[in-house]
């Protein structure tokens, strides 16, 4: 007994010592500059968390009425918030690489526009890894749920929700055209907050006669092998276990391709064909067109219904003949059969038919309003009004979008989109203009065309945030 | 070739007109402002202070030498680039020195030049913002600001003010063709330069022969 009031004792006075650290840390960080507004949302919540548990502790050790406890249960008291302190480490820990020096801060705002069209409430983090990844990580419903067991749980009431955390690989943040692959990103935002998994899981068939063959045929194949050896071989799990692991994996591994197939198709409504050029320079090894995992379907079947969507929404010969071909020949790859791989593979490949891929593209389609979708006719326009400019060397801060007004700042699916048929249609053109002391090869051409994009996004925006300001002060 | 300097409605109309192809228009952008910062009445159009600053890192940089070839090349490496969002400031001490550059693109057909003056008032109070920059025809790019602080006091630099004036002239006997070669071109960012370049090897053979043989 006596040994719990120790551990109490320490418990307290170690917890207080690493909240004092934490919040003095927090405080530091006051004078680091971060490229997105998320980052300062994270930085005062782990302040006013660990100033409010700093306090909390303080009465703790004090409180007299904690004496009636039992020294177990005053340990378990303790414990419920104590175990917030390296909870909130965590989350501080996001704030490495969302300094504005690591991350493309000219990105950030907007790409935070681009989403806020579709998830108005939506905050974002970016920041950079060392990962050659890209992610997205909904963190405020995590933050939420494991204070609600906690007397702290109010100090979650200002988060933003949904508050998002994407990573970008670090050697990769000023390579922007790869960044339109945020569509993808930001299509989990749009799959969660949509529940669109609803719309599409219920009505896909779980081939289970499929999984009952499977699961006799593994059954039956270790009971041989059993009999085979019968010495050092265990036990061989029961056909209807079997049955049932293998249903559980199947419908895992379906319900995660629908999501991943779902958010490509996201990606190709809010940013249009940008995303899928995005996808395929990330993914254009040839060999692992069929490789899945129990997360991620084939890409050959992710090109397939990403061609497929792209002709459906966008007259691709209208905006340049080589952007048509290109895409045709993706169509080719995309149309070819899956080959087959391990058994749960082939089962969920099976599951997910032509009939739910149609459905994929119905449910998104109804999803995202036409108007803040990527429209084929925006498509022709970007190519005959920014592609010129980039081609000339001048970011597209402004341009003429309608006869009767005057310069518009476009937004960032439009620089992509221009971007990318630049990039993959008239590349040669945009060397050729290109002042020699640049350097005309292909590499340092192409780092200039990222770096012009860049500087549109960030010139678009001020344009765009200056006049939303004036107008507003105008009142 | 002379140069004319063009007045406060030529620039605007020069600024309006999209019927010229792209190399050959005049091109200042954005312009948030256009109003104030092209007025008829003057002859400059007003720039604004962009969101990049270059601040040399003293405690790496032990001498600049231009001469050594190596170390000019490399001088790049030892500024600290720092991004400040409009609406932030950026405090430059006393004898502080700081590259900036300029909100808008500046893009010169073949046939106009420019050259920028920081505007008085930003002087007064002891802020020096580059010294008659010449802008060459067929420059294409962010103009960079050479900021220093003589004043006594420290001064808030906000991104988004204007700071220096852009007088455009044009040139008389220039062809389409020529263009401005400077290592600046296109410049998206404040950038240093290797500023003894071209001396470099000539002063080298003086240092090592000083007197005629």
């Amino acid at each position: 007994m006596e040994a719990y009031g120790v551990e109490i004792d320490i418990k307290l006075a170690t917890a207080r010592q690493r909240c004092q650290a934490l919040h003095a840390h927090a405080s530091k960080l006051e004078t680091q500059l971060y490229a997105s507004p998320g980052a300062r949302v994270v930085k005062e919540f782990v302040e006013r968390a660990s100033r409010q548990l700093l306090e909390f502790l303080d009465v703790e050790a004090t409180n007299p009425e904690l004496e009636l406890l039992e020294p177990r249960e005053r340990e378990i008291r303790i414990h419920r918030t104590c175990k917030l302190v390296p909870f909130l480490y965590q989350v501080l820990g996001i704030l490495g690489g969302a300094e504005i020096n690591l991350t493309p801060a000219e990105l950030v705002l907007p790409l935070r526009r681009s989403l806020r069209n579709i998830l108005p409430h939506a905050e974002i983090l970016l920041r950079s890894g060392p990962d050659l990844n890209y992610s997205i990580l909904e963190i405020a419903d995590d933050i939420r749920q494991f204070f609600s067991e906690t007397p702290l749980a109010p100090v979650t009431e200002n988060l933003p929700s949904p508050l998002y955390v994407m990573s970008i690989p670090l050697v990769e943040a000023n390579e922007v055209l790869l960044h339109a692959i945020l569509a993808h990103e930001a299509g989990h935002g749009i799959y969660d907050d949509k529940r669109l998994a609803d719309q599409i899981l219920p009505r896909i068939e779980v081939p289970k006669e499929q999984i009952a063959q499977l699961a006799r045929t593994i059954a039956s194949e270790q009971r041989e092998a059993t009999e085979q050896k019968n010495k050092t071989m265990t036990f061989p799990l029961q056909e209807i276990a079997l049955r049932d692991l293998l249903t559980q994996v199947v419908t895992g591994t379906i319900s995660s391709w629908v999501t991943e197939l779902t958010c490509d198709v996201l990606g190709v409504m809010i940013f249009g064909p940008a995303y899928f050029f995005a996808f395929i320079h990330l993914f254009s090894t040839l060999a692992m067109l069929d490789e899945a995992s129990q997360s991620h379907p084939p890409p050959r079947l992710r090109v397939g219904l990403m061609c497929s969507c792209l002709r459906h929404r966008f007259s691709l010969k209208e905006v340049d003949p080589r952007i048509d071909d290109l895409i045709g020949k993706w169509e080719v790859v995309g149309r070819e059969d899956v080959k087959q791989g391990r058994g749960e593979f082939s089962l969920a490949l099976n599951s997910v038919s032509p009939r739910i891929l149609i459905l994929i593209e119905e449910v998104v389609a109804a999803a995202v309003p036409e108007t803040l979708a990527y429209s084929s006719s925006q498509l022709v326009d970007d190519v005959n009004k920014i592609l010129p400019l980039l081609k000339e060397n001048v970011p597209a801060a402004e341009v003429v979008r309608h006869s009767h007004s005057g310069l518009e700042p476009p937004e960032m699916p439009h620089l992509l989109n221009a971007g990318w048929v630049l990039l993959l249609a008239r590349f040669q053109e945009f060397r050729e203009n290109l002042p020699a002391q640049i350097g005309t090869d292909a590499l340092a051409s192409q780092k200039q065309l990222n770096k012009l994009l860049l500087k549109s996004f960030e010139l678009a925006e001020i344009k765009r945030r200056w006049t939303e300001v004036a107008n507003q002060a105008k009142g | 070739m002379k140069a004319v300097l063009l007045s406060g409605r030529r620039l605007k109309a020069a600024l309006c007109d999209l019927t010229k192809p792209i190399k050959e228009r005049l091109i200042i952008t954005p312009l948030l402002a256009p109003d104030e910062q092209v007025s008829e009445a003057e002859a400059s159009v007003d720039v604004r202070l962009g969101q990049k600053f270059k601040v040399p890192r003293r405690t790496k940089l032990s001498q600049l030498n231009h001469l050594d070839e190596s170390h000019a090349k490399n001088i790049e490496r030892y500024k600290d680039e720092t991004f400040v969002r409009i609406g932030d400031y950026f405090v430059l001490h006393p004898r502080q020195f700081v590259l900036g550059e300029t909100l808008e693109w500046v893009h010169l057909p073949h046939d106009l030049s420019a050259y920028v003056v920081g505007r008085s008032s930003w002087g007064r109070d002891g802020l020096i913002i580059a010294t008659a920059l010449g802008v060459h025809p067929g420059y294409s790019g962010i103009l960079t600001l050479e900021v220093s602080n003589i004043g006594e006091i420290p001064v808030y630099l906000w991104p988004g003010v204007t700071i220096a004036q852009l007088f455009i002239q044009q040139v008389v006997g220039s062809e389409i063709g020529d263009s401005d070669r400077s290592e600046f071109q296109g410049s998206t960012e404040p950038r240093s330069a290797d500023a003894a370049e071209a001396d470099r090897r000539i002063i080298e053979t003086f240092r090592n022969s000083p007197w005629p043989s």
